[in-house]
């Protein structure tokens, strides 16, 4: 029992940064720049809003972390922590979540 | 041996040669100018000329100061401004005494012609009913959050909204930076405000890209020169400071006490004529006909200039109906759009209508607006006009201006009298409109939020709210044509107080016309009868 605690507290550090929330603010602040530069009406990728999937459409993509249709891995748009606000921002604001957000109507 | 005597060319020869080297002179250094100064072929003025001009009159290169180099905390503007604030010991307290700042301005002594205070509009409504940390992001402040924020600390200033040229500055509920903002590569190079600047806030007015004005967007930043020769990078490529001038921080420009057309006044020391005024560059005859040039004693430049607002690609709000919003799809609140992608329907705002190229509408306008405040009782007049331009034929101040009328469906109280302000910003339990979905409650929260009495019971009122249009000024080729207004239907068919050519008649002018044609018929027929009987005989 007593060696159990710190192993717990280790355990507990290490998957800490697996399951690091990213900032939902910073996130949409990295969208807009990285992914609304191209992400927008009449552009060949299409229109890309946080509306446009549903929470665990999100964390499937970024799971597999493919762009442009698999053609690239997703960290060639932007750094990882930066991915992992985006995914945070898109997620808090997908269509079946508390407050879904087209951004900037 | 001396040369002989060159034999002296004729006069009419020794003039062309005058000429010919003369004009050999000039040709380089013509050339030269206009590389340097750039009159664009489409207009006067070059976007490129100016902004080199503006850079090279800066006479300190911030990238150089210690104190700026940071690093700052993530989201910490406070500190950037107390870096600033080290060289800039008078830029807070200059700021702090403008209405960018106090969001609260005074006329004959009422207060609350501001939108931290009494203001409502019939877009969003009013920030007082618990909305102050969501409306904020655009206050040139950080922290103000709720009525509690101390107006008086310096630090609490926000230079790099209208400072930052990167464009890569953002700012987040109640007006703190984006934690994600670069702050110290943005402090590093700060500078004279520019289009961006102002319209971080400005083109976005009413919640959203082009919703308010109908004058200005986002669009702007890219203008051809057919939506605004002015701003244009195609056009004279000027900025919004070029016009706005400011002076101790205080920006020119009309606010909700500060008259608009009283722009043939000077507002600034030195300034013989506010520089707000078409004619501090185009004079006030700028036409080649006189009969024109009469014009703008009663007719605003705007007037024919702007023959339509909203000319960009975005369209503006010309409706907002509040009764019809708060319906939910599967308890979700949704959206439909238009073909054009355009919400026509939000659970959060009710249905909604969006125009591009609107006509505007004309009224007499001497520059003030007389503005409907939540404290004070309602006209009976229906829709309620809630902001009535001042202005008449015989107002020597006034002339006849094209304004964006804007409709609307909005709560208000029927026992008060009084337009209501509901906590509409907020989570879901919280009460708020849009966590919530319940008018009622929103409002009751909101009224004891705002401090203002409110009798339980709420209903919707129609209402219209003037926004002058002066900006998107359209190439001279595109001003109106004389029969646009001198006829019947036309555009000023509902302006009155005056006799308009084209467009009124007058009892007197007519009896008389047709009297003198009837008395001639009269004549020639009594002659030509005379004649008759006495050919008879």
């Amino acid at each position: 029992m007593r060696t159990a605690v710190p192993l717990l507290a280790l355990l507990a550090l290490l998957a800490a940064p697996l399951a690091a929330e990213g900032s939902d603010t910073k996130g949409k602040y990295f969208f807009k720049k990285s992914c609304k530069s191209c992400h927008v009406v009449g552009q060949p990728g299409g229109e890309v809003t946080p509306l446009i999937k549903t929470q665990a459409q999100w964390k499937t993509y970024f799971a597999a972390g493919k762009h442009k249709k698999g053609s690239e891995p997703l960290t060639k748009v932007g750094k990882p922590e930066q991915m992992n606000d985006i995914q945070t921002f898109l997620t808090a604001h997908a269509s079946d979540s508390p407050q879904p957000m087209t951004c900037g109507g | 041996m001396p040369h002989p005597p060159r034999r002296p060319s004729p006069p009419r020869m020794r003039g062309f040669l005058r000429v010919l080297a003369g004009l050999l002179v000039l040709i380089p250094f013509s050339g030269g100018a206009q590389e340097a100064v750039g009159p664009n072929p489409a207009g006067h003025g070059s976007f490129t000329a100016s902004h080199a001009a503006k850079m090279r009159s800066q006479t300190a290169d911030h990238s150089k100061f210690t104190a700026l180099k940071g690093p700052f905390k993530d989201g910490d503007g406070p500190a950037v401004t107390r870096a600033c604030l080290t060289c800039h010991t008078k830029a807070a307290e200059q700021m702090m005494a403008t209405s960018h700042w106090t969001w609260n301005v005074a006329k004959d002594g009422k207060n609350g012609y501001g939108k931290s205070t009494a203001l409502v509009n019939n877009y969003c409504l009013t920030i007082v009913g618990g909305n102050t940390e969501g409306c904020t992001r655009c206050h040139a402040g950080y922290g103000f959050k709720d009525k509690t924020f101390d107006f008086t600390k310096q630090e609490n200033v926000d230079c790099l909204v209208c400072h930052d040229t990167t464009g890569d500055y953002e700012k987040e509920r109640a007006g703190m930076p984006n934690p994600a903002v670069p702050l110290a590569e943005i402090a590093q190079k700060v500078g004279t405000p520019t289009n961006k600047n102002c319209g971080a806030c400005h083109f976005f007015g009413g919640g959203a890209n082009a919703t308010k004005h109908g004058d200005l967007d986002d669009t702007i930043l890219k203008a051809p020169r057919t939506e605004d020769v002015h701003m244009s990078r195609q056009g004279a490529g000027m900025d919004c400071v070029d016009c706005h001038t400011s002076a101790e921080h205080k920006v020119g420009g009309p606010n909700y006490v500060i008259p608009a057309d009283r722009r043939d006044e000077p507002k600034f020391a030195g300034e013989s004529i506010s520089r707000m005024a078409c004619p501090a560059c185009h004079t006030v005859a700028p036409h080649q006909s006189y009969v024109l040039n009469r014009h703008y004693q009663k007719i605003a430049c705007q007037t024919c200039h702007i023959p339509a607002f909203a000319r960009g690609e975005r369209p503006t709000n010309t409706f907002w109906d509040w009764a019809t919003s708060g319906r939910l799809k599967d308890g979700r609140p949704y959206e439909e759009k238009d073909a054009n992608g355009w919400p026509t329907y939000t659970s959060m705002r009710g249905k909604m209508v969006w125009e591009r190229n609107v006509k505007p509408t004309y009224v007499w306008y001497n520059g003030n607006l007389d503005f409907l405040r939540l404290t004070d009782k309602l006209p009976a007049a229906r829709p309620i006009v809630m902001n009535p331009a001042e202005g008449s034929y015989a107002d020597p101040k006034a002339k006849i201006w094209p304004f964006k009328f804007h409709e609307a469906t909005q709560p208000f109280d029927p026992v008060n009298n009084t337009f209501v302000a509901p906590f509409t910003d907020g989570p879901a339990g919280s009460g708020a409109y849009w966590g919530d979905w319940k008018m009622d409650v929103a409002v009751q929260k909101g009224m004891e939020t705002a401090g203002l009495p409110y009798s339980g019971k709420f209903d919707y009122v129609r209402t219209t709210m003037l926004w002058p249009i002066t900006h998107m000024v359209a190439p001279k080729e595109q001003a109106l044509a004389c029969t646009e207004c001198h006829a019947k239907k036309g555009r000023l068919e509902q302006v009155g107080g005056f006799y308009l050519l084209g467009r009124d008649r007058g009892m007197g002018i007519d009896v008389l016309g047709f009297g003198m044609i009837l008395l001639t018929i009269l004549g020639v027929a009594t002659h030509g009868l005379i004649r008759t009987l006495h050919g008879r005989k």
